[in-house]
This record gives C-alpha cells, structure tokens and sequence, in this order.
C-alpha cells in the first residue's frame, strides 16, 4: 500500500473517537440539564449579576489553563483515556499518575496501541474505583464528617489543597518515574525548585500553580530534545546490545 | 422563602436523582470504554495477565487518592448541599475549582439564603470547566492523529517527548511540595523513602505480588508519617 494513503488511525481508534465524541456530548448535555431543569422545577431565574461576576472570574482562567492542560495531557492519556479523563476530572492527582502506573506495569510504550488500550484500561478503572468510593464517602458523610472535624490532625492533613497527601502521592510516585528516567527530571525539577523557593508567592497562587505544569513540561520537553540530539538518552537494552 | 426551604431543596429528590443519573452515566462510560479496550487488547495479542496488571496497579492506585476528594465532599455539601457537591465531584470537578468558582459566584450575593445565586453557581460551575470535553469533540481526533504521526516519524523521541511531559508535571507539583517545606517536604520525603525500600524488597526478594501495592502502601504510610509530623509540631 502507498505510504501516503495509508490511514493514520486504525479502525479501532477511529471508532474509539467516535464513541468519544457521542458519549461526551451525552455528558456535556447532562451537566447543562442539571441546572436547566434545576431552574424550570423549582421555577427559578439565575441571579444574573452573580452569574457574570462569578463567570467572569473562572471562565477566561479556566478556558486557558484547561487548553494548554488538553495539549499537554492528551498524550500521555491516549485517545480513549483523555475522552474518559476530562469527563470525570481530577487528572493530575489521579488519572494520569493512574494510566502512567498502569502502562510502566504492564511494559507497553505509550504511543503504540497496545499503549492506547492499557491507559484506556488504567483510566476506567481508576473512574469506577474513585466513583464507588465517592458513593461510599456519601454513604458515611456524616458520621465521616464528625469524626474527621472532631480530630483536628486528621483535618489538616487530609485537606485537598493544604493536607499532605499529595505531597506523600508525589513522593512516591516521583521515586518510581525518576529512577526510570532521571535524566529527563533534572531540568524540569532545578527549574521549578528555583522557582518555588525564589519566589515563595507562587507556591499559593493559583495561576502560578496551574501554569507551572505546562511550563515544566515545556522545559522537560526542550531538554529532552537536546539530550536527544546528543545520543544522550540511549535505551538501555540498546547500550546493553551495544 | 427561608434558609431551611432552600437548605431542603438543596438536598432534594431533583438533585439526588440527577446525581445518581450523572453516577450512573460516568460508570457506563467507564465500562463500554474497558470492555472495548480489553476485547481490542485480546485481538492484538495483549497477554491478559499485563492487561490485570494495569488493572489491579490503576485500582489499588486510585484508592488513596480518592480519599481527601471524598473528604471535599463534606466541606462542598456545606454549601451546596449534599448531592449536587457529589455531582460536581463526580464529573470534571475538581474540589479546588468548585471552591474557586463557588467563591466567585458567592462574593456577588447569598448562595445558602437565596435560590436564585445558588442557580447561578451551578451555571458557573457547569459551564466554566466544559473547555476539556469541547475540545475533546472538535480538536481530539486530530491532534491525536498528529501524535500519531511523531510517533510513525520517529518511534524514540516521541517516547522520550510523552516521558518528559509527565516528568514536567511531577516536577512541578513535587517542587511546590518541597517548597512548602515543613511536614509537606517531610512527607514527601517520606513517600520517596518508603517507595525506594519496597523497590529494595521487591528486587531482592523477587516478590512480584507486592508490586501493585507498593505504591499505595508508600502512600498511606507517608500520610500516617504526616499525622506523626504534625502531632509532634512538626508543622
């Protein structure tokens, strides 16, 4: 077959994007209806000043940070794990740790399609597991609710922005990927330390904090580049044959 | 209309019901995309036993992080009562997003006391997130072609580039940890140890059952390690 002619997607992934786009639009309009109907039940029109105001300050943030985020994430989700991944949120805390930790399990490199199905798989797991235990959680709310407010430790450290158990998420996480790959973690990481520590502000502002991982990735990505070119990241089994 | 009306319709059937249709939604979703994913794995000669590997390390990997997502359910009912908090958290919603525009929308009226600003916060919230997926509808498909084509031109780098991007994203959200210092370095630090140690066992012991759990146990022991921290002042 020519080169030229031959398709880009296989047959599985254009139908993988087809069942994305549809089961996303499903979605989308499920999301709107709630509110929709929410209005027309209880016969209530949308303070409009609060709305503006309140648009106004999430949607050009939002819509900027969640572009650069689709560029940046996309690929190490693949096809049918980003059309998963950005329904049901919570991405860098979960879904792509999760797909990344299921494709280094299971061996497989990221862009083939054996990679495309195992990230797949990684990510509806890790949807349904988060979703029961969300059920679950609600289940408990309340008496969860009293105990954890009733120790004060326990509030702090499991608080979602000032707790710990990112930092325990990464600790571990980070020892697994930088061992594989330290190279490619130098940069990212002096560049990003240097910035936390010399600029303490930027550790609790939110802009900062949702820029710092595109840019991060952007500088991995650029020293990648140039060790490339260099021949300095040879795939150990080719030094070994070697 | 008071407090405790409105407080009653916040936690009302309407609500409940749509969430539990959201729930039911997410899962189906999750389920068609697995169910394919596998067949598709079986057709091109993925072994079962690294697609149950993936499986079982994503599963005991998603545990311990859902737990402060459960937790930011209690702190979102507060305000917007139990079911659309659990809805927000069960699609795209992220606790720190919901608080970001909930705040946003609160500072311009009362959302517990009037129904018509709470409306108005589940708008913002619905519509401010939906970039994610509307991209997804339009753009995905070909910039995953594109993807694909750096991958056929040149199989190596197109490695090394996804490698690095995720390397981006662990530098960035690990450096903002250790910069924070404090029981947060600690126990990240902490996390790192721990992790390293079951390397050690699993390499010396060849014990492979342990691998999928290494990484939760790592955590849950660095965030026990916490406790200690900040029972000790560490803070």
């Amino acid at each position: 077959m020519n080169k030229q002619t031959k398709p880009i997607l296989s047959e599985y992934e254009y139908r993988t994007h087809r069942l994305g786009r549809i089961s996303t639009l499903i979605g989308l309009l499920l999301i709107l209806s709630i509110p929709l109907f929410f209005c027309v039940i209880y016969d209530v029109i949308p303070n409009w000043t609060a709305f503006f105001q309140g648009a106004l300050k999430i949607v050009p943030m939002f819509y900027a940070v969640g572009i650069i985020e689709i560029i940046n994430y996309a690929p190490m989700l693949g096809a049918g794990g980003t059309y998963l991944a950005f329904i049901t949120g919570n991405l860098t805390n979960m879904k792509i740790p999760a797909a990344q930790v299921g494709l280094d399990r299971a061996g497989v490199e990221t862009t083939s399609e054996q990679g495309e199905i195992i990230s797949t798989i990684s990510v509806a797991v890790s949807t349904i597991v988060t979703d029961v235990i969300i059920i679950i959680g609600m289940l408990l709310v309340i008496p969860l609710t009293r105990w954890i407010n009733s120790v004060p430790v326990l509030q702090q450290v499991f608080d979602l922005s000032e707790g710990y158990v990112i930092s325990a998420l990464f600790g571990a996480l980070g020892v697994v990927f930088i061992s594989r790959n330290w190279k490619l973690s130098v940069a990212p990481l002096v560049c990003m330390l240097a910035l936390f520590i010399f600029l303490p502000g930027a550790v609790s502002n939110g802009t900062i904090g949702a820029l710092s991982i595109p840019i991060a990735a952007l500088i991995a990505a650029f020293a990648a580049r140039f060790m490339f070119n260099k021949g300095w990241l040879v795939k150990k089994e080719k030094a070994e044959r070697k | 209309m008071t407090t405790e009306q409105i407080w009653s319709i916040k936690n009302g059937a309407y609500l409940y019901i749509m969430g539990i249709v959201v729930a039911i939604f997410v899962l189906a979703q999750s389920l068609i995309f697995l169910t394919r994913a596998w067949k598709r794995g079986k057709e091109i000669g993925l072994s079962t036993d690294k697609m149950k590997s993936a499986a079982v390390s994503s599963a005991t990997f998603s545990i311990v992080p859902s737990i402060p997502i459960v937790l930011s359910l209690l702190t979102l009912a507060a305000t917007l009562g139990v079911p659309y908090a659990w809805t927000r958290l069960t699609v795209i919603g992220s606790m720190i997003y919901e608080v970001t525009a909930a705040e946003a929308v609160a500072s311009a009226g009362n959302i517990s006391g009037d129904l018509s600003v709470f409306s108005a916060a589940m708008w913002v919230m619905a519509i401010g997130i939906l970039i994610g997926p509307i991209f997804n509808i339009f753009f995905l498909k070909k910039y995953q072609g594109a993807i694909k084509k750096l991958r056929e031109k040149n199989t190596a780098w197109a490695e090394v580039l996804i490698a690095a991007l995720f390397m981006g994203m662990i530098a960035a959200l690990g450096s903002k940890e250790m910069a924070k210092g404090g029981v947060a370095l600690l126990t990240l630090f902490s996390g790192a140890l721990l992790m390293g140690v079951f390397g050690l066992i699993i390499n010396l012991t060849r014990a492979k059952w342990l691998e999928n759990f290494a990484l939760p146990l790592s955590m849950i022991g660095a965030i026990a390690l916490s406790v200690l921290y900040v029972s000790l002042g560490m803070a």
